[in-house]
């Protein structure tokens, strides 16, 4: 039988930022977006932020971050490999990815992929558009 | 915070502070990702329904007909299963152990080649669990949980209940080729994919429209979900030929 068991990926918000209370546990998520506005490119945003949320079988996984130009398949950024933990299918996990100097090459659409044990368990949209101020 | 795994939410969220790491043209950090026809082995023995299945599905071009393939066994599982109505008198019914729902199923299992070799190929293992209001099964990726229950099951109903783990099962496949597929398309087209289908999505279908977006799909989708599985398939079936996935 087969023995890779991927995580699972409830939701993927990319934002600017996200912020967990200490006291009451929540999180907030600052600028929320799917697209970004640059004037020229290459074009290099400071900082990304994608919060997710996983289940998975109890155990740890690898996961990295990894921007991928969809037009090409070509990656153009990552993050390391984190290690995460997982409690068991039925306990969500969080986690914050901050992705400081993101550099995109070009206008288009870009996937942000989250990878687990070297498994594509969440994708999410990111268009970029060129405009001038 | 804590739950019943021993937690505490403290635990269960982490935060990466990350520099992103320029990657040259031709690295290659994502892996190689299985593609389908790797969840249908060919057995030697295998049931004439899988051994159409594979050799169809073998010859199809990705991964638009892998899916119409798909979509059909995925009829052909689920045509005949009954929905299993647990849950309700909870209280004045016996409890069925997760071990002995396993050992059941493990029963169907033994009579049934087809079941068997499905169960064999689809499924990755089974996690037992106590009782948990209102579940009977879950599938998580390829592990089946079977949950204690209180409801007294016929030899009926842990057939049906196979089958509609095997069909669960089936969907995930599905999703994920789904999703490949309508990835290449709208990348081809420059258009937008929203997010993924609901994970406990029972009809496959249902993820095309999440991808499409296409609000008014959804609604028809939604409106149909009560009636019978054959109109709705041939209703998805429809859907996947107009949008070029699958022969009409």
């Amino acid at each position: 039988m087969a023995a890779i068991i991927a995580p699972h990926c409830q939701s993927v918000v990319l934002c600017d930022d996200a912020q967990r209370d200490p006291d009451s546990l929540l999180v907030t998520l600052h600028g929320v977006r799917t697209e970004m506005v640059a004037a020229a490119f290459p074009y290099s945003h400071q900082e990304l932020c994608a919060y997710l949320e996983l289940t998975g079988h109890e155990g740890t996984a690898a996961a990295f971050v990894v921007a991928v130009d969809a037009l090409t398949d070509v990656e153009v950024f990552a993050t390391p490999r984190h290690e995460v933990r997982f409690f068991g299918p039925l306990n969500l996990f969080q986690a914050i990815f901050r992705i400081r100097g993101c550099r995109f090459p070009r206008p288009g659409l870009y996937w942000i992929e989250l990878y687990c044990s070297e498994q594509l368990v969440a994708s999410h949209r990111l268009l970029l558009v060129e405009r001038s101020a | 915070m804590s739950d019943p795994s021993g937690t505490t939410g403290a635990e269960r969220l982490q935060e990466f502070d990350d520099v992103a790491l320029l990657l040259a043209p031709g690295s290659n950090l994502r892996p190689d990702e299985p593609r389908p026809s790797t969840f249908v082995p060919k057995p030697a023995d295998a049931h004439p329904l899988w051994r159409a299945l594979r050799e169809r599905f073998d010859h199809a071009t990705p991964c638009a007909e892998r899916v119409a393939v798909l979509t059909e066994f995925y009829a052909a599982l689920v045509a005949n299963v009954k929905i299993l109505a647990v849950g309700a008198k909870a209280e004045s019914r016996p409890t069925v152990p997760a071990t002995e729902l396993a050992m059941r199923i493990g029963q169907v299992l033994a009579r049934n080649q087809a079941f068997r070799t499905a169960f064999e190929r689809l499924v990755g293992g089974i996690e037992l669990h106590a009782a948990q209001a209102g579940r009977v099964y879950d599938v998580v990726g390829n592990v089946v949980h079977l949950y204690s229950t209180n409801a007294t099951l016929t030899d009926d109903d842990v057939v049906a209940l196979t089958i509609r783990i095997l069909a669960r099962r089936l969907c995930i496949l599905m999703r994920r080729a789904l999703r490949e597929q309508y990835r290449l398309w709208f990348s081809q087209e420059g258009a937008v994919v929203a997010g993924a289908a609901h994970p406990e999505d029972e009809v496959a279908c249902l993820a095309v429209i999440a991808c499409l977006q296409r609000r008014r799909e959804r609604e028809e989708l939604r409106r149909k979900h009560g009636v019978s599985f054959e109109e709705r398939y041939q209703w998805v079936l429809k859907m996947l030929a107009d949008n070029g996935l699958c022969g009409s």
